[in-house]
């Protein structure tokens, strides 16, 4: 879906579609390959636990593969592909802070003076 | 000469009520008002209140303070006033009575019959056993102490600058006919106000009010107010949580509502860099609330499972309080929660700072009739300072024992954040330079605030670093240094937006000469409460002392101040009541004002005066900067920022009075309304489980042994398959109705919901399954008795080395008085038939179902889950709506309800993301 797609109310009958048929056929086809590639990634996680390839290499490769399928998710499910700076600035900065609030307080719970820790 | 009539100058006569908001009835016009400016003056009134209130109850603690075990009531009054102290110290000599302080035994009040009537109206109002006799009780002290924090800053100050200001004066810069989300302003606003009446009623609770400081600190927050024959979620602590609730959600929706009105609503041609300084800074506030307090509700959304469910995030293992150890799961660690709550109080600070700045900059340019020096300075160092304080909020925790990479790293922040705030300072001091100072009373606010902010400010230097700090911390130095920058600072800056707007706002002028006599006393007064409080602080006197410091030695030659600071604090209480016969009395009789009284240049003064429903009798044009006072070769000294120059009869009428783009995009954003807001609430969602996972790393990094293999991973696969697939059919709802096939968006979006719900139906029978499963944890000593049948059967066994405990799960046969039967569970890949084992409970250091509170990994799956349903939940119900009566909507306007469409949509696939991290970081790892 784009922005760039909605008619202008002056000039279209609002009951006429907002979207072309070929455009509508692309979103459904784009639609059912991110199904496919979430399902199989979801499966490829559980592939890492049910195998049991340790439980270091299963964290690091299940946050990827999650990372990705959020990705994915982000890009086309909720439609940032195309979407103007405003909604990107917006979000990096989101994820900058999150990332900020988790990371330096990790590093906080391990540097630590001796002693005053349990 | 009176500035209400040397400033008045062309007067375009209106009757606002012609403008007025049209066939409405009093209750919707007034009290469920949707219109900005009533919200606005909702807020103002109501945050005044507050404001109050919170200044009495710290009048009640400088009285225990200054005068330590005394009784408050009448006949005090009517006698001298003694001091009493509560241990041998060596004496100390009153500065108003010469009177030398004897030591005497504490508390010194009469003797107290509980069985008499009580004496006092404080007594009689908050209950004998918080002023027994009218002595303050130490408990209704620290409730007080807690309270003041609290209201002041959340139900005051914040309010005042955003919820206020925020509403009435934003948008009326940038030229909106109102917020972008006007129902959701108003529910801002109730939202906010139920909350507010939530915290005072905490009083009334047995037990009284939260005791923990505002900072709500953890063990203490968790253990205190837990009373025998009362739930603990109506306890005093317990709604301070649920009131903070209330608050943040308020913030947060009027966070996104300012955001988006100025993103999306600013005037044709008032550019970013026209802005007034006003709208940039509740821009930058707007975020600092929307990103900071989202961890703080997942802090107190644990921290009130700690109190009702019993659960341990905050609570570590062995905890010992008045000689007992506490029962709980354990493992959690009260750092977290400070790391949360800091993550928003320190921005907090800039919450507090950055909108009294705003105003101080209109008043200073408007008052000195020259353009604000370093304008875009001024912009960027605001951008900066609200990012960078996300960066700096341990800084209030070096005393934790944190290391030295952390504690340089938070230093290196601090200091380097003070660069940005200096900044600020400085152009709004340089833009006094040269200028033609009119002491008008909001100008006499905004000069003393730049002193007082920066005194605040500076003192704030020593506090980055963490070897003066080690010293500081926890003392009267820091009170005076916070209350330097809110205090004189901020709340002046508040009285100089009050002073500067209610013209606009009303109709009247204000009285100079009452302001004037508000003004002074007020300024001396502040610097006397405030000022002796370094010397305390540095002599090392502690900030919650409840007698004072006097049973202290090291406090024995600065302890007089209280008495000082006491008298200074009433004399202040009374230095407002000029403010109050002012603000209401010049409602009545106060001069008439002009539609632009001070000669001012930006749009809110293009307006009529008071501003009606729409705000602009025509649509505003912007073609110059907002400060544009005193330009060579004009006739006048000031040009207004609208092209009409203030005539606000003048230009074409607005095409309607309806807010833009709440159906289509603005060209610049390519957004339209909802769907900027909706982005911006994912955003705040972001944050808010941020904070659980971060919990979740604590927890699990914290834990000896991290628990694998209690969920039923094909039941989480079988879920996310689930609410992937509804993703799908969400999306196809919206495409449908994109191409206007209604009846196949709905069969979607029917689609969606049963999905939805089928999620639920197994979520709910993955938590059935759970409280039926038990387990219990065995002392190492008796373990031997059950090691042999334990092994032989293939059970899962986990050693637990920081309790010395093994724990057995399993389903739960019999239990008895003495024993339970478990059926274990087996380790994984064991073939055999699991049998019986009886645990005799002398062996057992505790055991139960799988609830919240029997381990942290259940505390933080339930809590996560928990969340998540409750998301899904609201989702189903928005979309259950759309489907029973989307179609009204549909036939006005198809591509509206795809707009609504399209939002809930980001909302549900939202809810998936969140589920992909779920699944794995629960079930998986």
């Amino acid at each position: 879906m784009s922005d760039h797609s909605t008619p202008n109310p002056e000039s279209v009958d609002r009951h006429a579609p907002s979207l072309t048929q070929q455009e509508f056929n692309d979103h459904v086809r784009n639609y059912l390959a991110i199904f496919g590639s979430l399902l199989v990634l979801s499966l490829v996680s559980f592939a890492f636990w049910y195998f049991q390839i340790g439980l270091g290499w299963q964290i690091v490769l299940t946050l990827l593969v999650a990372s990705a399928q959020a990705f994915l998710n982000l890009r086309y499910l909720m439609h940032l592909k195309g979407q103007g700076g405003t909604i990107k600035y917006f979000l990096i900065m989101t994820a900058v802070f999150s990332a900020v609030l988790m990371l330096v307080s990790l590093l906080a719970f391990f540097n630590t003076i001796p002693g005053t820790h349990h | 000469m009176d500035a209400s009539t040397t400033l008045a100058h062309d007067s375009h006569s209106h009757n606002p009520g012609t403008h007025a908001h049209p066939h409405q009835s009093w209750l919707r016009q007034y009290v469920f008002s949707i219109d900005h400016k009533v919200v606005g003056m909702q807020y103002l009134v109501t945050a005044l209140v507050f404001l109050l209130i919170g200044f009495s109850f710290m009048l009640l603690m400088r009285w225990q303070l200054a005068y330590p075990g005394q009784s408050l009531n009448w006949e005090r009054f009517k006698g001298n006033i003694s001091i009493s102290v509560s241990n041998g110290v060596g004496s100390v000599t009153s500065v108003f009575t010469g009177r030398e302080f004897k030591p005497q035994p504490f508390p010194a009040a009469a003797p107290y019959d509980p069985a008499k009537p009580e004496p006092t109206l404080l007594g009689k109002l908050f209950g004998k056993a918080s002023m027994p006799g009218g002595v303050m009780a130490p408990d209704f002290y620290n409730s007080l102490g807690a309270m003041h924090g609290t209201i002041m800053v959340f139900l005051a100050i914040v309010p005042l600058l955003t919820g206020a200001f925020g509403n009435y004066v934003m948008p009326l810069q940038v030229g909106a006919p109102d917020m972008c989300f006007p129902k959701l302003n108003m529910m801002s606003y109730w939202t906010y106000f139920v909350g507010g009446v939530v915290m005072l009623s905490s009083f009334f609770v047995p037990g009284g009010a939260a005791k923990s400081g505002w900072t709500s600190y953890p063990p203490l927050s968790v253990v205190s107010d837990q009373l025998p024959n009362w739930p603990s979620i109506l306890s005093g602590q317990s709604v301070w949580i649920l009131g903070m609730v209330f608050l943040i959600t308020s913030s947060l929706l009027g966070s996104v509502n300012i955001i988006c009105t100025i993103t999306q609503l600013r005037a044709r041609g008032l550019k970013w860099m026209r802005l007034p300084f006003f709208v940039w800074s509740q821009f930058v506030t707007a975020f600092l609330l929307l990103l900071a307090f989202p961890p703080l509700e997942s802090a107190a959304i644990m921290q009130l499972m700690d109190r009702v469910a019993g659960t341990s995030f905050f609570m570590p293992s062995g905890l010992v309080v008045g000689g007992n150890i506490v029962h709980v799961s354990g493992g959690g660690t009260p750092l977290l929660w400070q790391h949360l709550f800091w993550f928003l109080a320190h921005p907090e600070v800039y919450v507090l700072i950055l909108p009294g700045l705003g105003i101080v900059c209109e008043v200073i340019a408007n008052n000195t009739r020259k353009p604000i020096w370093g304008y875009k300075s001024l912009v960027f160092a605001t951008f900066f300072l609200g990012f960078v304080s996300f960066l700096v909020w341990a800084h209030h925790m070096y005393l934790t024992g944190m290391g030295t990479v952390v504690s340089s790293f938070f230093q290196a922040t601090t200091i380097i954040i003070s660069v940005p705030s200096v900044i600020i300072l400085t152009a709004l001091v340089i833009s006094l330079w040269g200028g033609s100072i009119r002491f008008t009373v909001p100008m006499l606010f905004a000069t003393a605030f730049l002193p007082m902010f920066g005194i605040g400010g500076l003192t704030g230097i020593p506090l980055a670093f963490s070897a003066t700090d080690l010293y500081l911390h926890d003392t009267y130095y820091v009170i005076g240094h916070f209350h330097y920058v809110v205090a004189p600072g901020t709340i002046f800056a508040i009285f100089a937006g009050i002073y500067f707007w209610y013209p606009k706002a009303t109709g009247r002028m204000m009285s100079p000469f009452l302001g004037k006599l508000h003004f002074w006393p007020t300024f001396i007064l502040m610097n006397c409460i405030f000022m002796p409080m370094f010397l305390q602080g540095m002599g090392g006197m502690h900030r919650r002392w409840y007698d004072g410091g006097q049973s202290w030695e090291l406090a024995k030659n600065i302890v007089h101040w209280n008495e000082f600071i006491g008298v200074a604090a009433f004399l202040l209480f009374l230095a407002q009541i000029p403010f109050i016969i002012n603000f209401f009395g010049s409602l009545k009789w106060g001069a008439k004002a002009t539609d632009n009284p001070w000669e001012s240049t930006t749009l809110e003064w293009s307006t009529p005066t008071p501003p009606g429903h729409g705000n602009f009798l025509h649509e505003p044009i912007v073609d110059k900067g907002p400060y544009e006072y005193s330009v060579p070769g004009m006739t006048r000294d000031y040009a207004m920022q609208d092209i009409n120059d203030g005539k606000t009869d003048a230009g074409p009428p607005p095409h309607d009075m309806e807010i833009p783009y709440t159906v289509h995009a603005r060209p610049d954003t390519g957004l339209y309304n909802a769907k900027l807001g909706i982005w911006l609430f994912l955003a705040s969602e972001v944050m808010l489980f941020a904070g659980v996972f971060s919990a979740y790393v604590f927890l699990r990094l914290g834990a000896d042994v991290w628990p694998r293999g209690y969920l039923n991973t094909w039941m989480g696969l079988f879920n996310t398959t689930v609410l992937i697939s509804s993703s799908i059919t969400m999306l196809m709802s919206w495409a449908s109705l994109k191409m206007r096939n209604f009846q196949s968006s709905q069969r979607w979006l029917l689609a969606t919901i049963l999905l939805g719900v089928l999620f639920l139906g197994v979520k709910a029978k993955e938590y059935s399954d759970k409280f039926h499963h038990y387990g219990a944890f065995i002392k190492q000593e008796s373990y031997s008795k059950y090691k042999n049948v334990l092994e032989a059967e293939g059970a899962r066994v986990t050693y637990h080395p920081e309790t010395k405990l093994y724990e057995v799960t399993g389903h739960l046969e019999k239990s008895t008085a003495e024993e339970i039967v478990l059926l274990p569970d087996l380790k994984r890949g064991v073939p055999t038939e699991a049998k019986e084992v009886d645990i005799a409970l002398a062996d057992v250091e505790r055991w139960g179902a799988f609830y919240p509170k029997y381990s942290s990994f259940f505390a933080i799956y339930f809590t996560l889950t928990g969340l998540h349903v409750l998301h899904l939940i609201g989702g189903i119900v928005v979309l259950a709506y759309f489907y029973f009566f989307g179609s009204r909507i549909y036939r006005q306007n198809p591509e509206h309800q795809a707009n609504r469409l399209e939002v809930c949509g980001l909302f549900w696939h939202f809810v998936d993301l969140v589920w992909i991290f779920l699944f794995p970081v629960l079930y998986l790892l």
